[in-house]
């Protein structure tokens, strides 16, 4: 059985995740669906919180080895942080945000099928790209004088470089 | 520390192999590709230390350490791969510079980018929905990601209408 401990410890980034999700969810329910990134940040740090907690029981029950304090910040921390952003960015988020997805479950939720003008009236293609401008304009990453538009001080602008630096390199595209 | 610096040097490695194959032929299906080069990386490096007789407790927690990393890369290749309308607008304001766009820029914007179409083509195209008598309905049986995503929304409550 002692064996398996060390085994069991490395699992503390895993067992962070699963508190992470819970109160994820947890909050985001208690919000009636209204907090999703405020439930995302309450996750994340409730997460982080229960693997210091479990490390520093587990360096306690050591005897305090370094070894372990070295683990802590070099394995389990960068481990939970790459399965948090997973969890948010490949899974919670896409959930929330993909169109496709919430197309497939509202298509899924009616045995009838939907027809091309019921589906218009729930996705609106002008009114989702308004909505879009209208929160870009609301962040400040972009601005309009007299008409015309133009890039604000927003944070997306940076964002937008790397992604097409990147695109450029891998893709050899933008 | 070694099983930090290890991460890295095989994520590193299977980046490299990624950019060079990438340059050489775009894969059909970058995600795809993506975990299986990332997945090759690993199992090599495993074989390789075993062979070393390196203690299994360490192989765990690079695998552990590397697996969450190369997710992470590899979900933040999905904006790379993509074609994100927002990012595209802030660029193509960029490049406007002082000039700026004028509404019916945007317009031409919007419009040569159909959300929802694209979106239903993707699921059509997917196996995922099917049309017959101009209505929509599911058929097949989706992914076994696209299933726990939605079995996942559930957990949310009910779900809001719209994008």
């Amino acid at each position: 059985m002692d064996s398996l401990t060390p085994y069991a410890w490395n699992l503390i980034p895993l067992i962070a995740l699963g508190c992470n999700v819970v109160v994820h969810v947890i909050r985001f329910r208690l919000s009636r669906g209204t907090h999703f990134l405020g439930s995302i940040v309450v996750g994340f740090l409730a997460g982080f919180v229960v693997l210091g907690l479990l490390e520093i029981a587990r360096y306690s029950l050591s005897g305090g080895k370094s070894f372990i304090a070295d683990e802590a910040l070099f394995i389990h921390a960068p481990a939970y942080m790459g399965l948090a952003y997973c969890f948010y960015a490949g899974f919670a988020q896409l959930g929330q945000t993909s169109i496709r997805i919430r197309l497939y479950a509202e298509i899924a939720a009616r045995p009838e099928g939907l027809s091309v003008a019921e589906i218009s009236q729930i996705y609106n293609e002008q009114s989702l790209m308004e909505a879009r401008i209208e929160r870009l304009l609301e962040s400040g990453d972009i601005v309009e004088t007299r008409g015309r538009y133009f890039l604000g001080q927003g944070r997306l602008s940076p964002i937008a470089e790397i992604v097409f630096a990147a695109k450029r390199l891998l893709l050899g595209k933008e | 520390m070694r099983i930090l610096l290890t991460s890295i040097f095989l994520l590193a490695g299977a980046w490299t192999l990624h950019l060079i194959i990438w340059r050489i032929h775009l894969p059909k299906r970058h995600i795809k590709a993506l975990l299986i080069g990332f997945g090759i990386v690993l199992a090599g490096w495993l074989g390789l230390a075993v062979a070393r007789s390196i203690p299994v407790l360490e192989l765990f927690q690079v695998a552990m350490l590397y697996g969450s990393l190369a997710l992470t890369y590899i979900i933040t290749y999905t904006a790379i791969e993509s074609d994100s309308p927002t990012l595209r607008l802030v660029r193509d304001l960029q490049k406007a510079g002082r000039a700026g766009l004028s509404v019916e820029d945007l317009e031409r914007f919007v419009a040569a980018r159909p959300f929802v179409k694209a979106r239903l083509e993707a699921l059509i195209y997917s196996g995922l929905v099917s049309e017959k008598g101009n209505r929509y309905r599911v058929c097949g049986r989706p992914s076994l990601f696209f299933r726990v995503i939605l079995g996942f929304r559930k957990l949310y409550g009910p779900i809001s209408t719209g994008g």
